[in-house]
């Protein structure tokens, strides 16, 4: 059955590399082919990390001095959220603004962007932070008051919206509060905690992949999926039997997760995130990630700090 | 075996009806299956280029790699259970009470909790108690605590299940309970259980595929990273479902043949 | 603060016990008819079975609730997901239940057959009122190991959208960030199904037992 189309797929890859990946809706509008974006192939940050800066003169501290002795940057990341960190199977290269943004500070941390990315749901990340399975966390990572016990966040270094997908000839939802009483996939973290905020009386329904909640769209055991919208973009632009809403809700600010026992540390990271909004990396890395996701310009990065938990 | 006393040798005739309806359960079965190939082809899961990625090259050796891994963890695992498990076993046996006690609690308390649960404490817990260890040994230590309870009960019926006259011959000749146990009871426990370690190691390896709460690369994660890529979900799981089917068979049937060939020996000299 | 979520966690371990009421029975009448087609004379009934039982237990059950969950609609069949996963774990358990009554036929007596079939008995009462009674006696252990594992089995769901006691246990944890207390909650709610079970188990086989 499986016919051998490697080639074609390349073939296909090839032609989404030229660019133009929001004009994808209406190149495959027709088709019930619902596979990934290609533009997940094609989303690169290594120029903006290469144009990244190197601090000088950072103090020492414990969690600085351990990640030096390694030589990399462990951190807590996903390998299957699109536009954020997206793994290529095939090369092993991992892509998106959040891994960007770690590679960044591992270079500014250690001169080269070198990074362990550890996978892990959103139950343990605060797990694996305390136990220094890893140095750091960016991970569509949520700040708030009540993690910020357990953990220390530096950011916030994006500000989420969520947005609302539905099925091609689904409900019509022109504001989160259509979403009341209706079954809307989530997944865990982010999406789920935004939901259960703006609109508790929506029936969260969580699945652990966006596939997943883009499939239980499509087949009808949802009737929404709220998400990220540079996820839902780039799920919705590939597949004609989603549609994405106009509708955008809350703002989820993801920051970097610290270990709480080292405050210098974070002194190091807020300086990092501040040297990168001024220098222009923080722009040139959404727009090479986020950016052929989503349409419109850069939006202003928000000011570390200004959030209540950072 | 059972089966075949139940009823007598067939007769032509029974012959002859139990060949229509052999045929006629075929047919149906065959039809179940067409239907649901039918339906599937109408929605699109058959079109080819969806299973591409289980025959790309590239994919195909990103699949395996997660295989390496799961294996790699359920060899660990296996070791370590089988060696907790007969451990535990032995302390729930032991007369003394400070030993027996403990056992049966941890005993009872690993068999009671699902493994996602205990994976969930040794990340949390750990660090409380000040203890560090990689990634790889949180998962393998959860496996471990929950396989070697529950290998561990198995174990417990093995023993028991060896007469009892056998331990007391063993102490009547004047060896310590320890003795006992080890030179005579285990040896022959061990024989009853060597199926027993087959469906532990399956049952370790299937186990192994919650690594994805701790980020271990093994066969399900690295299926589930190829089904977000490439969007064919239920492709990519298919893929790492056949490759956890053949191995596990495989093991099986290895196991099996040493089973037999290891009963046999030991039937020789009665 | 676990006041607030009370309900909630409660709810979940109401659909845990739900899931395992719905779930245990399936794969009850699922394995006997799996066992019955791997005894019978009729060849492909047997490989069917055979298959059944070797594909089955080999592979993860989250990967049997994944393609059930996302394959059957695609099949035509959509059903709600609560049902999706009585059903997985009902597939899943069924093997075990398959190859259970199969050892526990194997462990009577093969003279308790032959006796009960030179007297005369005519099949149906060798097997329900010879074979049967005594193959169960071996079978209750098992058979209880499984229900245990059927409710452990269906922590599953917090992977695939049921709001069973792991989900709400996760939710509550990700909202308040208090980890241990959540799984403490969770690992006691596992607990007292547990006991329960062994429990009853112990019951029944002091009901089966027989003095010699």
């Amino acid at each position: 059955m499986p016919a051998p189309l490697p080639r074609r797929t390349a073939l296909r890859a090839g032609l989404f590399a030229a660019g133009a990946v929001p004009l994808l809706a209406s190149c495959s509008g027709g088709t019930t082919r619902t596979a990934g974006n290609p533009a997940y192939a094609t989303l690169d940050q290594a120029d903006a990390v290469a144009r990244g800066p190197v601090g000088v003169d950072l103090p020492e501290t414990p969690t600085l001095r351990r990640i030096r002795g390694q030589g990399v940057l462990r951190q807590s990341g996903s390998v299957t959220t699109p536009g954020f960190g997206m793994m290529n199977p095939a090369t092993g290269k991992i892509t998106g603004f959040d891994i960007g943004i770690a590679q960044l500070l591992a270079k500014y941390l250690l001169g080269t962007p070198e990074v362990d990315t550890i996978t892990g749901g959103a139950d343990t990340r605060e797990a694996i932070l305390q136990n220094q399975s890893v140095d750091v966390a960016v991970c569509t990572y949520t700040i708030s008051k009540s993690r910020a016990r357990l953990v220390s966040f530096a950011g916030p270094y994006y500000v989420a919206r969520s947005g609302i997908v539905v099925g091609a000839d689904g409900p019509q939802v022109t504001a989160v509060r259509d979403l009341a009483g209706k079954d809307v996939a989530v997944q865990p973290g982010a999406a789920q905690e935004a939901l259960q905020k703006a609109c508790p009386q929506a029936r969260a329904v969580v699945f652990e992949e966006s596939s997943q909640c883009a499939a239980a769209v499509r087949q009808g055991r949802v009737q929404a999926w709220s998400a990220n919208t540079a996820i839902l973009l780039g799920k919705a632009a590939v597949d004609a039997r989603l549609r994405m809403t106009l509708a955008t809700y809350g703002s989820s600010p993801f920051g970097i997760g610290l270990p709480k026992d080292d405050p210098a540390f974070k002194q190091i990271v807020v300086g990092f995130l501040q040297r990168i909004t001024a220098d222009g990396s923080w722009r040139r890395l959404w727009e090479q990630t986020v950016g052929p996701l989503v349409s419109g310009p850069a939006p202003e990065p928000p000011r570390p700090g200004s959030v209540p938990g950072s | 075996m059972n089966d075949d006393i139940l009823f007598d040798a067939l007769g032509p005739k029974a012959k002859a009806r139990l060949r229509t309806v052999s045929i006629l359960c075929g047919l149906v079965l065959l039809g179940l299956l067409a239907l649901v190939l039918v339906r599937l082809g109408a929605s699109g899961q058959l079109d080819p280029a969806r299973w591409a990625i289980l025959v790309d090259g590239a994919m195909l050796r990103f699949l395996l790699q997660g295989l390496a891994m799961t294996l790699l963890v359920g060899l660990v695992s296996t070791v370590l259970s089988v060696a907790v498990g007969v451990l535990l076993a032995l302390g729930r046996l032991s007369r003394k009470r400070w030993l027996s006690w403990p056992s049966a609690t941890v005993i009872e308390f690993f068999r009671a909790m699902p493994l996602l649960l205990i994976l969930f404490f040794f990340m949390f817990g750990l660090p409380l108690l000040g203890v560090r260890v990689p990634i790889f040994w949180q998962l393998v230590l959860a496996i471990v605590a929950h396989a070697g309870a529950i290998f561990a009960e198995i174990v417990r019926a093995g023993i028991l299940a060896v007469g009892r006259g056998q331990s007391e011959a063993g102490h009547a000749i004047g060896l310590r309970h320890w003795e006992t146990m080890a030179f005579v009871v285990l040896p022959q426990a061990a024989r009853a259980l060597a199926p027993a370690l087959i469906s532990q190691t399956v049952r370790v390896i299937k186990e192994s595929s919650l690594g994805y709460v701790v980020g271990i690369a093994e066969l399900l994660n690295n299926g589930k990273v190829l089904g977000e890529f490439s969007g064919d979900f239920i492709q990519a799981y298919v893929g790492a479902g056949l490759l956890y089917i053949v191995v596990n068979i495989l093991l099986s049937r290895v196991a099996e043949r040493l089973a037999n060939r290891k009963k046999t020996l030991v039937r020789e000299p009665s | 603060m676990l006041s607030g979520h009370a309900g909630e966690i409660l709810g979940g371990f109401t659909t845990t016990l739900l899931l395992t009421a719905c779930a245990f029975p399936l794969a009850l009448v699922l394995g006997c008819v799996v066992a019955i087609c791997r005894i019978s004379p009729v060849r492909p009934l047997r490989i069917a079975g055979r298959l059944y039982v070797d594909l089955v237990r080999n592979s993860p059950l989250l990967l049997i609730a994944v393609l059930l969950i996302f394959g059957l609609p695609d099949a035509g069949v959509l059903i709600p997901l609560f049902w999706c996963l009585v059903l997985a774990l009902g597939v899943y358990f069924a093997a075990y239940v398959c190859e259970t009554i199969r050892s526990g036929i194997r462990a009577v007596d093969r003279g308790q057959v032959e006796a009960a079939r030179a007297i005369g008995l005519p099949f149906r009462r060798v097997v329900l009122d010879v074979l049967l009674p005594q193959a169960f006696r071996a079978m209750v252990q098992p058979l209880g190991t499984i229900l245990i594992n059927v409710a452990l089995g269906s922590a599953l769901g917090a992977a695939v959208g049921v709001d069973e006691l792991t989900l709400e246990t996760r939710s509550f944890n990700l909202e308040t960030a208090e980890p241990i207390l959540a799984f403490a909650v969770a690992a006691c709610g596992y607990l007292v199904i547990n006991l329960a079970v062994s429990g009853v188990v112990r019951l029944v086989e002091r009901k089966v037992r027989v003095l010699r």
